[in-house]
């Protein structure tokens, strides 16, 4: 009979074709029985009534373990079979694809055959495979036997033992390790695949690779075969593609980009998944709705995951500044974020400006000064100014000031932080009608305006300090018109040291008496002209020629001695 | 070296040749022996190049007859120098104490006008051989040229910039230091030959003896030797004989100026005041003309010869830019300076005779004092001698007189008077800027005659030497009609100019477009407005006219 219902079972396990599944995992039953080799301690009922005599079993008494004497015996202390049962059942946990039917644990107390013995048994339905383990005492050490039994052909899938000195018990979990979780994988080894998740360009740039979840679609709770549900998702992380996928499957990934796939592996790095159905999970950026796909895992496979979100076209951002025209307060001016929504995707205003003030001190009656804001090698006039009968006049278009009272100070407001210079010179005075009178003076001062709300002051030196002689020019004619203006420069200085209308002699007095050098005169339209000074305590008269046009070779340079006495 | 310094250098060794003859018979003696010897003795074939480098020979430079009675001949003529009665006049004239003085004969011929020698020869060394014989025989100690004494180089005072005046000293001013020290000759006695002959033994010569201390003229004089028909210096001659005989006359020159503190500039005005050119161009006409004022200034009756006064100029003349006057008042003096005072600090000269001398017509003085502001202390016109007058110096004098006639002198008494021609500027302003420079000495001398008129009445009067500008055209656009052509702002302006009156004139003959011929010429139409400077009110319009 027991042949024949083994046959049996072989017979159906073979035209079943066992086949496992997410939905259908292997089922492993655990069942620990031990046996002992005994030592028999009988205590007596009576004498000569055996009936009465009870009987201990314990583990051989072992002379190295126990403890004996004449008086008393300390006896070794058995393997707890439950110990085992649970490193078993936690070896075969450690694999996710297979599922634990149940346990039990019994004394084996009959000798019987365990084929007998499990047959007897009466285990959870869909049960596939019973692990069995016996353990017995032999000598000083324990014998353990693993047996997997497939129930469906109830043969010995596989059977190991091994020894365990009494003293060694921290080698046990490592040893059923050894011997477990090989085996584990050798049952669902075949019924495995990878999966990889693979991205287009709808969702490239939306994906959240290490937030995706997965589920089988269903799954067997005792006997029945249930539908998962959203508290089944279990977290799944992806990394690159290992290279040797890319050999195995190169021509399904080489058409893709690098950046667009990545293998799908749980967080303790098992990316195997048993043949079935399952649900993805991908989490997408800025919070958009997950997208969730049916997929498949096909054994042996590299089972794809396409992740292919339905097509929106991007919102009109005009002015390609990032932000979306329904977004940007200047949709057609590219600009920056910003909290405030008036100024969202708007230039980012310009810097708050940061100003300073510098005040022109000591103008005394007959300066004139500019002030210049210097940039990149490059002067710009700021304002310029004269003082002349006490009356400060004052030309700067763009800059508020203030003068003083006194009328000998004079702050500019809010200049824009940077370097200045403050030049001043002698302004020309028109002593006598077409005589001008002009103090040789000069006086610059640099000004480096660096922190805002700051106010510098630039003094004018006194002209009192300024000493010399007297260098009288005449001019050459006299200014033809009233708009005509001589300027008179210092060497190849380019900005003069005066100016003068309607002049027919300009008197520059404070002249340096070791000044050896020219002095330039300018007149629009017409060549310049150098008058030569030479160092010297007196005054000098010297003639400035203005009359040869731009256009017209100039010959005045040509010695004409004795002009005056040839000239009729 | 410098060739003119060469030049004297040669000159000076030849004299001591000339001079190593004890007496004029070894000289005699000397050249008998030849030209050859004398040749021999000058160590040259040709003594002529040798000095002055070639140029252009005199005639019959070698020829035989010209040997040791020539050069006696013209020894002679230069001694005859010396005992012309002028020179005796010129010797007269040397102050008491310098007639011991050792003598620097120094012959400067067109120095003065930036000239070199010209062509000079052993006649020309006989001639002033024979010039120091005589001196020597008059007493006078006459140093030997031995050291090296340079004329002055012509850029110093030609073709300067600004220009120096007409007439300066020729010699080298360093040197006169050694001509005083090393030589110790305190005396100058320079001589420009007008003309010369060693043919026709006749010479024509200035000279003029300067105190090398003070340099002040001492004496001056020219003599001409010899009774040739006529000579190409004639006119030199006359023009010295016009100005000196005009000058030795002025019987109201004032005593003030022959005082002994007085150092006398001479300048010629010509018409500087007009264009700051000379219209003479400078020659050796101007020089004797120049010199007959100083000859006749030593001769004139009130001349004190121990006091010298009369300038010799060496520097600090310096003339106004020429362009200046195209904008400036009319007659404002030519010197350069601003202030009286840097005058006399740059010259020393404290009274600055002014002359111009117009050809056919006659001489103008002006003199100023320097130290007063430039006070007009003397003006007046002569005609030259014997001779017409195209009408410059009668219109000065009738000008003179109708404004002593009709003018209230007693508006400008006490006043410091500005006189300005005014002439049509209001009205014509650019034609009178165009018209301006070509005035002429007509145009002068009728301010001038009111000048005299001023002076004559005791009026101070100054001339005008800073520039004083005229309104430029467009400065009369859109103005009321007939403004004062002064340009001011105000009439307190011209009181720091130091004027209180102003007496602005029209001249209403337009002289520079008139011939000397056309009859207007010598007519004077003149309208006068003297104006208070204090209050701007007109005190007076008149007229100065000869027209009936």
């Amino acid at each position: 009979m027991k042949k024949t219902l083994l046959i049996l079972s072989i017979g159906i396990s073979f035209i079943l074709a066992k086949s496992f599944t997410v939905s259908d995992p292997p089922m492993i039953y655990i069942y620990h029985f031990v046996s002992y080799d005994t030592t028999e301690v009988i205590f007596h009922g009576g004498e000569g009534d055996q009936s009465q005599h009870k009987r201990l079993r314990l583990p051989r008494f072992n002379a190295k373990n126990d403890i004996s004497n004449s008086q008393t015996t300390m006896i070794g202390k058995t393997l707890d079979p439950k110990l085992v049962s649970a490193m078993v059942t936690s070896a075969v946990a450690q694999n996710p694809h297979v599922n634990i039917a149940g346990e039990s644990i019994q004394n084996r107390i009959k000798s019987d055959n365990f084929i007998k013995l499990i047959k007897s048994y009466e285990y959870p339905k869909r049960t596939d495979f019973i692990f069995i383990g016996e353990i017995n005492t032999v000598a000083n050490q324990y014998e353990i036997d693993l047996k997997l039994i497939d129930v469906s052909t109830q043969k010995i899938v596989s059977s190991k033992s091994f020894n365990l000195l009494f003293g060694s018990m921290d080698q046990l979990r490592s040893k059923i390790d050894g011997i477990i979780q090989p085996l584990m994988n050798d049952i669902v080894e075949p019924f495995v695949g990878y999966s990889f998740l693979r991205v287009d360009s709808t969702s490239r740039e939306r994906i959240r690779w290490d937030a995706i979840y997965i589920r089988p679609l269903k799954t067997v709770v005792g006997a029945n075969l249930n539908n998962t549900s959203e508290s089944d998702f279990t977290p799944y992380n992806t990394e690159a593609m290992p290279s040797s996928f890319m050999q195995t499957h190169g021509k399904i990934l080489n058409k893709y980009l690098p950046a667009d796939y990545k293998l799908i592996g749980d967080y303790s790095g098992n990316a195997r998944f048993l043949t079935g159905n399952y649900r993805f999970r991908g989490f997408l950026k800025n919070n958009e709705k997950p997208f969730e796909t049916d997929f498949v895992v096909l054994a042996g496979d590299l089972n794809e995951v396409h992740m292919s979100l339905p097509y929106t076209p991007p919102p009109k951002d005009t002015d390609e500044d990032g932000i979306i025209d329904d977004n940007d307060a200047c949709p057609e001016v590219p600009g920056v974020p910003s909290n405030n929504p008036k100024f969202n995707g708007c230039p980012p205003p310009p810097p708050p400006k940061l100003l300073g003030n510098i005040r022109i001190a000591n103008i005394w009656d007959g300066v004139e000064f500019e002030l210049l804001y210097i940039s990149d090698n490059e002067a710009e006039s700021v304002l310029i100014g004269n003082k002349q009968n006490n009356f400060l006049e004052v030309d700067a278009d763009s800059f508020d000031y203030i003068i003083n009272n006194e009328k000998n100070s004079l702050t500019i407001y809010d200049l824009p932080l940077g370097k200045y210079l403050r030049k001043s010179w002698a302004k020309p005075i028109e002593v006598f009608p077409g005589k001008h009178y002009v103090s040789m003076f000069f006086d610059d001062d640099s000004i480096n305006l660096d922190k805002d709300g700051m106010t510098l002051k630039t003094t004018i030196a006194d002209q009192n300090k300024i000493q010399g002689r007297e260098v009288i020019i005449y001019f050459d004619p006299f200014t033809p018109s009233e708009n005509d203006v001589y300027k008179l420069f210092l060497e190849d200085n380019l900005t003069q040291f005066t100016a003068a209308k309607i002049v027919g002699e300009l008197h520059i007095v404070g002249f340096p008496v070791s000044y050896t050098g020219s002095i330039r005169v300018e007149r629009d339209g017409f060549k310049n002209t150098t008058v030569e000074i030479n160092a010297g305590n007196k005054k000098t008269y010297h003639i400035a020629n203005l009359t040869i046009p731009d256009d017209q070779e100039d010959n005045s340079g040509v010695s004409k001695l004795g002009s005056l006495w040839n000239n009729k | 070296m410098n060739p003119a310094k060469q030049k004297v250098i040669l000159l000076t060794g030849s004299l001591i040749i000339l001079q190593s003859c004890s007496t004029v018979q070894d000289l005699i003696d000397k050249t008998k022996q030849g030209d050859g010897q004398l040749k021999e003795e000058l160590g040259t074939d040709n003594l002529k190049d040798r000095i002055w480098g070639g140029g252009n020979e005199k005639t019959n430079q070698n020829q035989p007859e010209l040997s040791a009675q020539k050069y006696i001949n013209v020894h002679d003529l230069g001694r005859k120098i010396t005992l012309h009665s002028n020179f005796n006049e010129f010797l007269s004239h040397i102050p008491d104490g310098k007639w011991k003085s050792r003598v620097y004969l120094a012959r400067i011929d067109d120095f003065p006008i930036g000239n070199i020698y010209g062509v000079l020869d052993k006649w020309d060394m006989a001639l002033e051989t024979g010039f120091i014989d005589g001196l020597i025989r008059k007493g006078l100690t006459v140093a030997e040229k031995l050291d090296h004494v340079n004329p002055r180089d012509p850029s110093e005072f030609v073709g300067t910039s600004p220009e120096d005046a007409f007439y300066m000293h020729g010699i080298h001013l360093d040197d006169l230091d050694l001509i005083k020290k090393d030589i110790q000759a305190p005396s100058l006695l320079t001589y420009q030959i007008m003309e010369f002959s060693e043919e026709n033994l006749t010479v024509v010569i200035y000279l003029r003896m300067i105190d090398i201390n003070t340099m002040k003229i001492l004496t001056s004089t020219m003599i001409k030797v010899g009774d040739a028909v006529s000579l190409p210096a004639q006119k030199e001659i006359d023009a010295f004989n016009e100005t000196y005989e005009i000058v030795k006359n002025i019987g109201d020159l004032p005593r003030s100026i022959f005082e002994k503190k007085i150092s006398l500039g001479i300048l010629n005005a010509d018409i500087l005041n007009i264009s700051g050119n000379y219209k003479n161009t400078p020659s050796k006409k101007i020089m004797a003309i120049e010199n007959g004022i100083i000859t006749g200034l030593i001769q004139n009756e009130k001349y004190k010869d121990n006091a010298p006064v009369i300038m010799e100029k060496t520097k600090g003349f310096k003339l106004k830019y020429p362009s200046v006057y195209n904008s400036i008042v009319f007659n404002t003096n030519p010197i350069l300076y601003e202030e009286w005072s840097e005058f006399v600090e740059e010259t020393n000269c404290n009274v600055l005779l002014m002359y111009r001398h117009v050809p056919n017509n006659g001489l103008y003085i002006k003199i100023i004092d320097t130290r007063e502001n430039g006070l007009i202390f003397y003006s007046n016109a002569f005609v030259f001698n014997g001779r017409m007058d195209q009408g410059i110096i009668e219109n000065h004098d009738i000008v003179s007189e109708q404004f002593k006639a009709n003018v209230n002198i007693s508006l400008l008494r006490n006043k410091r008077i500005l006189l300005i021609d005014g002439d049509k500027q209001a009205v014509e302003s650019e034609e009178y800027f165009k018209n301006q420079p070509t005035f002429n000495e007509m145009n002068l001398i009728i301010e001038e005659g009111m000048m005299t008129a001023l002076v004559e009445q005791k009026v101070s009067i100054y001339e005008k030497l800073k520039t004083l500008y005229l309104k430029r055209p467009w400065m009369y656009d859109e103005k009321v009609f007939n403004l004062n052509p002064l340009y001011l702002d105000s009439w307190s302006q011209l009181k720091e100019f130091g004027v209180e009156t102003l007496v602005v004139y029209n001249n209403l003959i337009p002289y520079e477009a008139l011939s000397p011929s056309n009859p207007d010429y010598k007519k004077v139409a003149i309208g006068i407005r003297i104006i208070d400077i204090d209050t701007g009110d007109i005190l007076q319009v008149s007229e100065l006219t000869n027209l009936n």
